[in-house]
């Protein structure tokens, strides 16, 4: 019985599976997905503070904690994807078996993005029972979940890179810190250009500012709440991004991870 | 990748060396030295040495948990480094860890599917599997309910899920009651049978001693001594110990020592066959009865300890 | 026993040394100035990249301050502040509908008519198809600053983004009508009153009404304007008072002579040089103070 190429969608799917279960057998799992839902619900109180626009606030805060804790879930496990079975010594089984160390990292990966996605979907649940209670539901918001989980599949990606390199403390940070920085980054063109004076300066911060993501650009939030559609041509480029991110930060994971030494 | 050399070797080592890099004020640290044996087919074959000198080590690098700095491995033929090897060896891990929140069942079936076992081949293996490290019943069991002897069985059965020609275990035997350690072995001793060639790491000698065709002992990273047991051992009788009642004041033959005296019995160590002829004739002329004459060779764990330097005897 | 309430004892009194440094310390207070520190939001440009891309969970938040605290502001500071506050949550939120509306009503408390017009231009460039907040604008010119010159621009362009609705249209022609465009305020009534010749719904027979009463007292108007103009022509150049109308008509200072809309012709006082229409008008009392 020799494995070859074919059996990589199997091995793959074993790995996500068993990271999956091991996610959903977890008790801080369920403890964070219940304080994330009752966040949920206290925060909707805060809408009978704001006289005419309750549908909105609640919509907002909805979104905004579910976008939050999600992210925070994320981050994480993600952190201690690879970092604990290297510490449990769990992986000397996996890799000691014909699984290359590239098809194992974009297995631990996808089980993550599945236990996210139910994850997410058990939140937007629970907002979308509220919101109907406040009488604004709009099926809108799957696709601002939609979008949600395409910034979960970058900040899972980082998460997973940091993982394979070093402890979850430095992970952790490293991690965060790039969550703060794909969300801060419009302060390069908006805040730091317009205050340079030389022309070569500003185009520096400009292209700075294109390397780096802003994760703010996947945020539909404000055309749920006032019903506005997506620009055309939105849905497939953002889409296409995450892919290539995705895509970079894994072959960067791979490529760190193959001649690593496991004592 | 390299094939047609060592076609009737499962493993070959030769001068594998790897060093620890050091992290800041912490030295590099040399584990390997040079490891160099050779595993023929269908044999068993055990790796020892005394803690610390490598031999972990040299069964990660094997397994391609580690990368070797020099030297040459190659498994069933094949220079390490092609994944494909891989799928014809079984690994059992020292003291395997695995995930407590699986049950015994779903660790096999995990393990397979990574194996790239088909489906049906596994669904009639894993039973058999279980039931022949004596698990049966318990397969359903979440692994963290399972007892240190437990949880090595199953990782045995994991290493074999596959079929695989070489079996790679490292120190199999620890942690076990006798009993366990006693079916252990049987179960090393069947997969000879069925034409594997097992590789085994251990420090308890006895087992080593019993089961083991060839052997290999490795000290700081080197193998000082390897090759079959018998030739190792000998069979030459190292000496006799002689035990005689009734004559305490025999005056002992050259070439014999008395090793103790108790009441009126004697215990005497002879080393050469032609003193023990003259003791025993001696003994019946004064009248002693012979209570005991036990040979010994040459154990393993003299060969042991000679190896390791500063070691008293 | 005695030990552990020895123990407490001491922990107490050592709390409350603590707690009572830390008030002080609060009230040195030389980090920031107090005036300031309570009530300062920052400028929005720092609140969005701070907001981590959730500016609307921000917009929420700062609104729901701002009702609950504004008041709380210094008399003599709140326009200020209440302006950049809304300011921000607009910055924010450009399309936060309810943000506009309430900072126009805090802002008209105060008085600041010139600050609701620069949040709601603002809200009105950001929203080309918000015909409300125009609408909200207008009231504010019309009833209570009564700047008809502002309320006329912010009708008009709420009757433009919003064709279908006919009161917008009719705010138009009474601010025409209040500013002292009669004709346009006429064209407007007459325009109305043919589009809702058959509307038989509530609002349209209103209108209807109300455009009559309102076509009828601006016909009035116009004439008696004109015909005034012409007596005043004729009594600058012929250095005294026609003796009647007709003189006018005759002498080239009219065209025609004008009837009321009833028909009745208008009344000329030779004396005082007044003309008066006998159908007295419809709208009396203090609707008729334009």
């Amino acid at each position: 019985m020799v494995a070859d190429r074919s059996d990589v969608p199997r091995q793959i799917a074993a790995l996500a599976a068993n990271t999956f279960k091991e996610a959903t057998r977890s008790r801080v799992f369920y403890i964070l997905l219940a304080f994330a839902v009752c966040l949920l619900v206290f925060s909707s109180a805060m809408g009978f503070m704001a006289i005419g626009s309750i549908r909105r606030v609640v919509l907002d805060m909805g979104l905004a904690t579910v976008s939050y804790f999600s992210a925070m879930t994320a981050i994480f496990v993600g952190i201690g994807l690879i970092y604990r079975e290297i510490e449990r010594k769990t992986i000397y089984n996996i890799l000691s078996k014909p699984v290359s160390r590239g098809v194992f990292l974009v297995g631990r990966y996808a089980g993550l993005m599945a236990v996210l996605l139910v994850n997410l979907a058990a939140m937007i649940a629970a907002l979308s029972v509220v919101l109907t209670f406040f009488g604004g539901f709009t099926p809108r918001i799957f696709a601002a979940a939609g979008y949600i989980y395409l910034e979960l599949l970058i900040i899972t990606a980082v998460a997973l890179f940091f993982s394979s390199i070093t402890s979850p403390v430095v992970s952790a940070l490293c991690t965060a810190a790039f969550y703060l920085i794909g969300h801060t980054s419009s302060a390069l063109p908006e805040l730091l250009a317009p205050s340079l004076e030389s022309v070569w300066a500003k185009r520096l911060v400009i292209a700075l500012y294109h390397i780096l993501p802003d994760l703010n650009l996947l945020n539909i939030n404000n055309l749920v709440v006032h019903d506005i559609p997506e620009a055309p041509g939105f849905t497939i480029r953002a889409l296409a991004y995450t892919v290539l991110t995705v895509g970079i930060l894994l072959v960067a994971s791979t490529m760190c991870f193959k001649r690593r030494d496991l004592v | 990748m390299k094939k047609g050399v060592g076609m009737d070797e499962a493993l070959r080592l030769k001068g594998v060396e790897k060093t620890f890099r050091g992290h800041l004020s912490i030295g590099s640290h040399p584990v390997l030295r040079g490891v160099t044996l050779t595993v023929p087919k269908g044999v068993i074959y055990g790796f020892l040495g005394p803690n610390g000198a490598g031999k972990t080590t040299t069964l990660k690098v094997v397994t391609g948990l580690l990368f070797h700095d020099a030297g040459e491995v190659a498994v069933l033929g094949e220079t390490i480094g092609e994944r494909s090897i891989r799928s014809r060896v079984g690994f059992l891990p020292e003291t395997p860890y695995f995930y407590d929140y699986l049950s015994g069942l779903e660790l096999l079936v995990f393990m397979g599917r990574l194996l790239g076992v088909p489906s049906p081949k596994l669904g009639s293996r894993i039973p058999v599997l279980v039931r022949a490290v004596g698990l049966e019943g318990k397969e359903r069991l979440q692994l963290r309910k399972y007892s240190k002897g437990m949880l090595q069985r199953i990782g045995l059965a994991q290493a074999l899920l596959n079929d695989p020609d070489l079996v790679i275990l490292d120190e199999p035997m620890s942690g076990l009651d006798p009993i366990g350690r006693r079916e252990i072995r049987d179960i090393i001793l069947s997969l000879k049978e069925q034409g594997k060639t097992v590789f085994f790491s251990s420090h308890i000698l006895a087992d080593a001693e019993m089961i083991c065709d060839q052997v290999a002992i490795l000290v700081k990273g080197r193998v000082v001594r390897e090759g079959p047991l018998e030739s190792l051992l000998g069979s030459e009788v190292q000496f006799w110990d002689v035990t005689l009642r009734g004559a305490p004041g025999m005056a002992p033959p050259p070439g014999s020592s008395v090793l103790a005296r108790q009441g009126n019995q004697l215990l005497l160590r002879v080393e050469k066959e032609e003193v023990l002829q003259d003791l025993l004739d001696r003994a019946r002329s004064d009248g002693a009865s012979i209570r005991g004459v036990v040979p010994h060779k040459i154990s393993l764990e003299d060969l042991f300890l000679s190896q390791i330097p500063g070691e008293v005897r | 026993m005695w030990r552990t309430l020895a123990g407490v004892l001491l922990l107490a009194l050592l709390m409350t040394g603590s707690v009572s440094l830390h008030q002080d310390l609060v009230a040195l207070n030389h980090t920031y100035p107090t005036e300031f520190r309570s009530y300062y939001i920052p400028s929005s440009e720092y609140l969005k990249v701070a907001s981590l891309g959730q500016r609307n969970f921000w917009a929420d938040l700062v609104f729901i301050w701002s009702i609950q605290y504004f008041d709380r502001y210094r008399e003599s500071v709140r326009d200020t502040y209440l302006f950049h506050t809304y300011e921000v949550i607009t910055d924010l939120d450009p399309r936060f509908h309810e943000a506009y509306v309430f900072g126009n009503l805090f802002l008209s408390l105060d008085g600041r008519f010139d600050l609701i017009y620069k949040l709601s231009d603002k809200g009105l460039a950001l929203n080309p198809k918000n015909w409300l907040l125009a609408w909200d604008a207008g009231t504010y010119a019309f009833f209570q600053q009564k700047d008809y010159t502002q309320a006329l621009k912010y009708f008009r362009i709420a009757a433009e983004r919003n064709p279908s609705d006919p009161r917008l249209k009719d705010l138009v022609a009474n601010a025409y009508k209040y500013r002292g465009d009669y004709e346009d305020s006429l064209r407007y009534w007459r325009e109305l009153k043919a589009d809702h010749e058959k509307d038989e719904t509530e609002q349209g027979r209103f209108l209807v009404f109300a455009a009559d009463r309102n076509i009828f007292d601006l016909t009035t108007k116009i004439d008696l304007r004109s015909l005034k103009a012409a007596v005043e022509a004729y009594r600058s150049s012929r250095g005294s008072l026609p003796l009647n109308l007709d003189m006018l008509v005759r002498q080239g200072f009219l065209k025609t002579l004008p009837s009321d809309p009833d028909g009745k012709p208008y009344l000329y006082n030779r004396v005082t040089g007044e003309v008066t229409s006998q159908t007295p008008f419809k709208f009396r009392g203090k609707f008729a103070q334009w």
